[in-house]
């Protein structure tokens, strides 16, 4: 007599029971060697954390370029008094961008992977919610910086000055500026709320109650926030109220 | 202070945990070669993580933290490429000899009804099909005893229910 129970219940000890068998030294799937294990260790990672860091090196990289076309720039081609403040004033924005750049790449780090899972994904969040939102931003100038920097270099190099209207005379050089900015920022940005997206529910599905403290935790920071803002604006009104009464 | 592990010993290490990293792999991928990624993932985030590691914590819970952070991290990224919803999952016959061998079809079949849960829940079931306990899984994972038992017992019910099409079959005796 050959008897079999129903699958059709599989309860938990049925799975179980199945997945001890899947799990024996034979059922496992591939093992690796020892000399596997010594590759791998040496590889570079691909982890968010490390693409992450690359995406800020790149950016890094890309505007310590631009600084040194402006300096380039400014040293031994534009003459113009107007148009070297222009470039002066670009490459010290060019330089506190790629400043900030570091001190997100000093936040990246505090995301650990040795961390509990629930936490590991909270600084990840928060990564995002906060420093990673102000990267993109931040990112996103360095086109429309290497678009006017182009710009330059065309002038430059063709009519030996730079020829800039306003942007009523010349439109086209500020729509490209504009179009590069929002091109850049448009594309990170999708991929940015998908990330964040991903990230919110993932930490819904492991604890709801956490989802909950974080957004009365971003409701009092944005009280806060407010209450700053209100203050300062209450003393600056009190300070030209000031200067006129006296 | 603790003297750094060598190369050699990290390695060695990993080798003889292997079975942890493999199970991670095997419930988070699908094909092999995403399997390799994963585990080459998991093994540069332990040589990374190795300095912090205290020994506050058992070896194994911080094999396990590493692994599922890496994987739930990387499954996050990659939905599309890494984890490959099946539309139904493999037809059984719905039949568990007594022998208790238990056949290939219903590994796949459970891997099959694992692959739908999301990562968070993969990594939860995972603990507990490796019969850890609620306080070690809820250490693992960051989150309370009880919140641990909570989502366990609903994620064991989803899988059930996604299993259920595979057991309309009732017992038969030949």
């Amino acid at each position: 007599m050959h008897q079999s129970q129903n699958i059709g219940s599989m309860k938990t000890d049925d799975i179980k029971q199945i997945w001890k068998s899947a799990n024996t030294d034979e059922t496992v799937g591939k093992q690796y060697s020892l000399k596997e294990i010594q590759e791998y260790r040496k590889k570079k990672s691909r982890q968010f954390s490390q693409s992450g860091k690359r995406i800020i090196y790149f950016d890094m990289g890309f505007k310590g370029l631009l600084v040194l076309a402006l300096l380039y720039l400014i040293t031994f081609q534009v003459a113009e008094p107007v148009y070297q403040q222009i470039i002066v004033v670009l490459i010290s924005v060019t330089a506190i961008l790629l400043g900030m750049n570091f001190i997100y790449l000093k936040k990246l780090e505090k995301i650990k992977e040795t961390d509990a899972v629930m936490n590991n994904l909270k600084n990840q969040l928060h990564y995002f919610k906060n420093t990673y939102r102000n990267f993109i931003i931040n990112s996103s100038f360095s086109n429309p910086i290497f678009v006017v920097t182009g710009f330059f270099f065309y002038f430059q190099f063709k009519y030996h000055e730079i020829r800039m209207g306003t942007p009523w005379e010349d439109p086209v050089l500020y729509l490209f500026l504009l179009a590069a900015f929002i091109i850049s920022l448009g594309a990170q940005w999708a991929n940015y709320r998908n990330e964040l997206k991903e990230l919110t529910e993932a930490i819904k599905d492991l604890d709801d109650e956490s989802i909950a403290s974080l957004k009365i935790e971003e409701h009092r920071m944005s009280r806060r926030r407010n209450l700053f803002m209100y203050t300062i604006l209450i003393v600056l009104g009190m300070l030209v109220l000031l200067y006129f009464l006296l | 202070m603790t003297k750094p592990m060598s190369e050699i010993a990290f390695e060695q290490l990993v080798y003889e945990n292997q079975a942890v990293l493999i199970k991670v792999c095997n419930i988070f991928c699908k094909i092999q070669a995403d399997k390799d990624d994963l585990f080459q993932e998991i093994t540069i985030n332990l040589w990374k993580g190795l300095p912090s590691f205290q020994g506050n914590s058992k070896l194994s819970t911080w094999i396990y933290r590493v692994s599922l952070n890496t994987a739930i991290s990387k499954s996050q990224r990659k939905r599309k490429n890494l984890i490959r919803y099946t539309e139904r999952l493999p037809e059984h016959n719905g039949l568990i000899s007594n022998e208790d061998a238990v056949d290939e079809e219903q590994i796949q079949m459970l891997y099959a009804g694992i692959e739908r849960l999301k990562p968070v829940e993969k990594a939860l079931i995972l603990l507990y099909l490796e019969e850890h306990s609620y306080s070690e899984i809820g250490d693992i994972m960051g989150i309370s005893e009880k919140n641990a038992g909570v989502k366990l017992h609903r994620i064991k019910r989803k899988l059930e229910k996604i299993l259920q099409p595979c057991t309309n079959l009732k017992t038969s005796e030949a």
